[in-house]
């Protein structure tokens, strides 16, 4: 395997953020003796870290739950899929075995944010990552009354607030929608998907 | 002729291009299909004929249906496909060759199932034809063949980009219900005499 040594991976970031809050958790508990999940909260409303935000949402849970393992070791759907983008992180030309095209880095990037926010809705209804042999991170579920099929595009401009291009077709209960350029931010699942998944 | 015409597709240097040369080989869909295009295959593949597609990667499978990111192949350079009367050898071959030629491009992967399937079944969707089944026979894979998209119609040059890609994505979803989700496993499948490619370090 290759190595991606110059990318700084959500994981990366995630883990560095954890490590801080972690820290600053057991100086309260030390302090005050209250739990770290009680402190944490205040920490939260008094620093104004954002609890609105599903990262760090997700981030206070696994701290409050004092969790032995990183936090995201503890949605196992979420540690499976990032470990399928890091598996085509450096791959080259032919990665399929047949001739498909690496993957963009940007576009593995916002299939990573895109699966930390999928973590918000129910297990059973979260889709399956692969990679078609354009490279393009494809999401997809395939059961009786759902299927998805959601693929992640790179943006044409390089901005802070698009980080990708969503584009999907499902079927919900013999309903048909389709989705084309829908822009992601990386902060938050567009409505329409959010949608689509409280719905099914 | 459209007999050398075809034959010349298949010889095509580009993957990525071969679809479009098959399709613009034959004025009618699917064309080259009634033609037998090299000298080592045993002939056009026929509508009873069962098909075989190894799937190389566990995320290729969802929900026991084949991914739909697999499809986006059948576009461009064809999805490779052995017929029932290919040898163990040939089956062996090509596991083989597709484990290789992914650990070049540092990527383990393993088979995680073997895709069966009648041609008449992909071939057609009701009265229209769904994909083309052309018999690209190799050296040393005799009974290798491809599956292709059979192209969106006359009208697709003029739709809207946002109108084609609706209609490839709907495609997507004909062509995997088409395929079905007969999926035999490496150690089941005959006699399991592909289990060991089920394994990424083998």
């Amino acid at each position: 395997m290759i190595a991606d040594t110059n990318q700084t991976t959500i994981t990366d970031v995630l883990e560095s953020r954890e490590r801080a809050l972690r820290s600053r958790a057991a100086i309260a508990r030390d302090s005050t003796g209250l739990s770290a999940a009680y402190q944490l909260m205040q920490m939260i409303e008094k620093v104004e870290i954002n609890r609105t935000s599903d990262i760090y949402g997700k981030l206070f849970m696994a701290v409050a739950q004092q969790a032995a393992r990183p936090w995201y070791e503890s949605d196992a759907w979420l540690t499976s899929t990032l470990q399928v983008i890091q598996s085509v992180r450096g791959v080259g030309v032919g990665w399929d075995g047949e001739d498909a095209t690496p993957p963009l880095t940007k576009s593995l990037n916002a299939a990573e944010m895109l699966s930390a926010l999928l973590v918000n809705i129910p297990t059973k209804k979260r889709p399956q990552l692969d990679f078609a042999s354009d490279g393009a991170p494809t999401f997809a579920r395939n059961t009786n009354d759902f299927y998805l099929h959601l693929v992640v595009e790179p943006s044409p401009t390089a901005s802070n607030e698009e980080l990708a291009r969503l584009s999907w077709y499902s079927v919900r209960d013999g309903e048909k929608s389709f989705e084309d350029d829908v822009s992601f931010d990386g902060r938050s699942l567009p409505p329409k998907l959010r949608e689509l998944f409280v719905q099914t | 002729m459209t007999c050398e015409r075809c034959r010349a597709a298949h010889a095509h240097a580009v993957d990525d291009e071969k679809a479009e040369q098959f399709r613009n080989a034959s004025d009618r869909i699917c064309g080259c299909e009634n033609f037998r295009l090299s000298d080592h295959s045993p002939g056009p593949v026929a509508d009873g004929e069962l098909l075989h597609m190894l799937v190389m990667d566990p995320q290729s499978i969802v929900d026991g249906w084949l991914h739909p990111s697999r499809i986006k192949r059948f576009t461009t350079s064809g999805q490779s496909v052995l017929r029932d009367g290919a040898s163990d050898a040939e089956f062996e071959l090509t596991a083989a060759q597709l484990q290789a030629n992914a650990y070049r491009a540092s990527k383990k992967t393993r088979l995680a199932g073997i895709l069966s399937f009648l041609t008449a079944n992909v071939r057609y969707c009701m009265t229209d034809r769904l994909l083309c089944v052309f018999d690209t026979a190799m050296e040393e894979k005799p009974n290798h063949a491809d599956l292709m998209c059979s192209g969106l119609g006359p009208l697709s040059e003029d739709w809207s980009k946002n109108k084609r890609k609706k209609e490839e994505y709907e495609y997507a979803r004909e062509v995997i219900i088409a395929l079905g989700r007969m999926f035999n496993s490496p150690e089941t499948f005959r006699n399991g005499m592909l289990a060991k490619y089920a394994n990424p370090d083998t």
